[in-house]
């Protein structure tokens, strides 16, 4: 079997829908997995028995591992706090996601070191997510005291999906603080420190684009490179969403792509061979992952980006269903509950509609092989628009209870419009941190781009039935 | 089925084997983890100095508008400053609930 990564995952991720559906005891699975290890052990010099012990192995282990996620331990907060608690509580911990506007507050994740309540006084453990109704310039790392009530995230429709999303995010309590005097700053010695590292770059890269550009393009600018979505205005992230290019503003496989571009032009500019340019680009991807928060898409594109410069290094044939069946299985083994997050399966359901129906619907449209060049490119970004919205348009549909007609239109103008932004908003950076009298020029060059895409949405908005409600 | 040799696959039940390991070793911590006791929290350092504060951070204290702060800045000058937490209850405007709601957010130094 040429692809038996993919056998390994898909019976991996229906362990993992199992037990989100059914309850199962984590002792019954682990005992199974274990009898099919030994079973794999026994048919080690048969092939077939082997494989089949190994597939069912990956079920268990799916399993498994949801289950294990799902069980917290006895100092976790969720098992030390009541679920109706009206009491305030300081809450030592550190700070685990960089602190992000939300209104007029701060919006922030913390690891829980410690709970003191009236007749609590434990060490903890869990993740919390902290909303403050000031503006605090805390950063990922610091170790705080924060004093305020808690409560579970509830709800239904929106605010279900939200919790869901917390959820699985290993977010049990939300506290709100309702002032800056609510918090007590520790010291920043904590947190891994290459992450510290791409956080002070990406606040630098940041205070650069919100320096030289306008507030709404700066603010897409901003999501477009380094994936900060929570500063574009309303009005653009509307109109995105609903033309069906939204994608456009969430760093993802195609913004890696064009790194890893740059990055290999910029090296050949400085005559740096071939296989160095290579071995160069991995760390530089990975900061780029780190730097843009590494959200689903971003660790997708990354690990498949790693898969296929080290299967050059090492001088193997990468096959592009194996890399992404890995990258899946990459994510699901650190949190399986990704599974049911909308991003995961918007990511995954179009690279893999592309890689799957993108060939076939050229081999079927384009028999004869065209000489044209602009004919060609013109046909494929076309059809590459079509497949990747052939695969997630069903997910759309049933996320987000919309069903965007001009979907395909508006990816064939504004993705080459959006692969312009990105290497302009690059070299704008660039020309900002080392030549800063030419950043401005860049700057306003970046503002006609991004001004034409967003008018290139709002006119095809324009047309009647864009964008379809959904009645169920 | 896969094309693997035989050394191949005794890596992946290498691989797997330690997996499971792990896997039994994480549910046991996790099942007898227990929350030990800890000393008290300290939370002085996030309070307000009364006898140091200006007047926009006097109103970033919740309960505490322009008004207030004012009378709290005029108090300030006229005593020469506080000498305790309990003077703001003789300020107009401070009743004995607004001063519960205060009191854990300041502090007199």
């Amino acid at each position: 079997m040429k692809r038996p990564v993919l056998l390994l995952t898909v019976s991996f991720c229906c362990g993992i829908i199992l037990v989100a559906h059914l309850k199962a005891e984590w002792s019954l699975i682990y005992v199974f997995a274990v009898l099919f290890w030994i079973g794999a052990a026994f048919f080690l010099k048969n092939p077939v028995g082997f494989a089949v012990s190994i597939i069912s192995l990956a079920f268990l282990l799916g399993a498994l591992f949801l289950t294990s996620k799902r069980i917290l331990p006895a100092r976790h907060i969720a098992r030390l706090i009541p679920y109706r608690t009206s009491e305030a509580y300081l809450i030592k911990g550190i700070v685990v996601r960089q602190p992000q506007p939300r209104g007029r507050g701060t919006a922030f994740v913390l690891r829980v070191e410690e709970v003191q309540g009236k007749s609590l006084n434990r060490s903890s453990s869990g993740k919390i997510m902290v909303y403050s109704a000031d503006r605090i310039a805390l950063h990922y790392g610091e170790r705080v005291i924060i004093r305020g009530r808690l409560y579970r995230p509830w709800g239904r429709g929106g605010a279900g999906q939200y919790r869901s999303y917390l959820y699985s995010n290993g977010i049990r309590y939300i506290m709100s603080l309702k002032s800056g005097y609510d918090i007590s700053r520790l010291g920043s010695d904590s947190g891994f420190c290459y992450r510290c590292f791409t956080v002070g770059l990406k606040d630098r890269l940041e205070g650069l684009i919100f320096k030289y550009l306008d507030g709404i393009p700066a603010g897409i600018l901003d999501a477009v490179i380094l994936g900060q979505r929570h500063k574009v205005a309303g009005f653009a992230n509307s109109l995105m969403r609903r033309s069906g290019t939204v994608h456009i503003l969430v760093v993802s496989g195609f913004h890696v792509g064009l790194v890893v571009f740059i990055i290999a032009v910029f090296l050949k500019l400085l005559r740096v061979p071939r296989y160095w340019r290579f071995v160069i680009s991995l760390p530089l991807i990975i900061t780029y992952c780190l730097l843009t928060g590494a959200s689903n898409p971003v660790v997708r594109s990354t690990v498949m980006a790693v898969i296929f410069i080290t299967a050059y290094l090492l001088k193997r044939d990468p096959d592009i269903c194996n890399s992404i069946c890995l990258a899946a299985l990459f994510i699901l083994v650190l949190n399986p509950e990704q599974l049911f997050d909308v991003g995961f399966q918007l990511s995954f359901a179009s690279v893999s509609s592309i890689v799957f129906l993108y060939p076939r619907l050229k081999r079927f449209l384009c028999p004869q092989p065209i000489k044209a060049k602009p004919l060609v490119f013109m046909i494929d970004s076309c059809l590459v628009s079509v497949s990747a919205w052939l695969g997630t348009c069903g997910l759309i549909a049933y996320h987000f209870r919309i069903f965007s007609t001009v979907a395909v239109l508006a990816n064939f103008l504004v993705v080459p419009l959006a692969a312009l932004i990105t290497l302009a908003g690059f070299s704008f950076l660039a020309a900002a941190l080392l030549f800063p009298p030419v950043a401005p020029l860049f700057a306003r060059a970046n503002e006609v781009l991004i001004w034409t895409m967003v008018s290139l949405n709002a006119l095809l908005m324009r047309i009647p039935g864009a964008c379809l409600r959904l009645p169920f | 089925m896969f094309n693997l040799t035989q050394q191949e696959r005794r890596v992946i039940l290498f691989l797997t084997a330690l997996v499971l390991i792990g896997s039994g070793a994480n549910f046991i911590i996790k099942m007898n983890s227990k929350a030990r006791t800890i000393p008290a929290l300290s939370f002085d350092i996030a309070r307000l100095n009364l006898n140091n504060a200006d007047k926009d951070a006097l109103m970033r204290v919740p309960g505490i508008g322009e008004k207030l702060a004012q009378r709290i800045l005029d108090y300030r000058f006229r005593e020469g400053g506080f000498g305790d937490i309990e003077e703001l209850k003789g300020i107009k405007g401070i009743s004995g609930y607004r001063y519960e709601r205060l009191k854990d957010y300041v502090t007199v130094k």
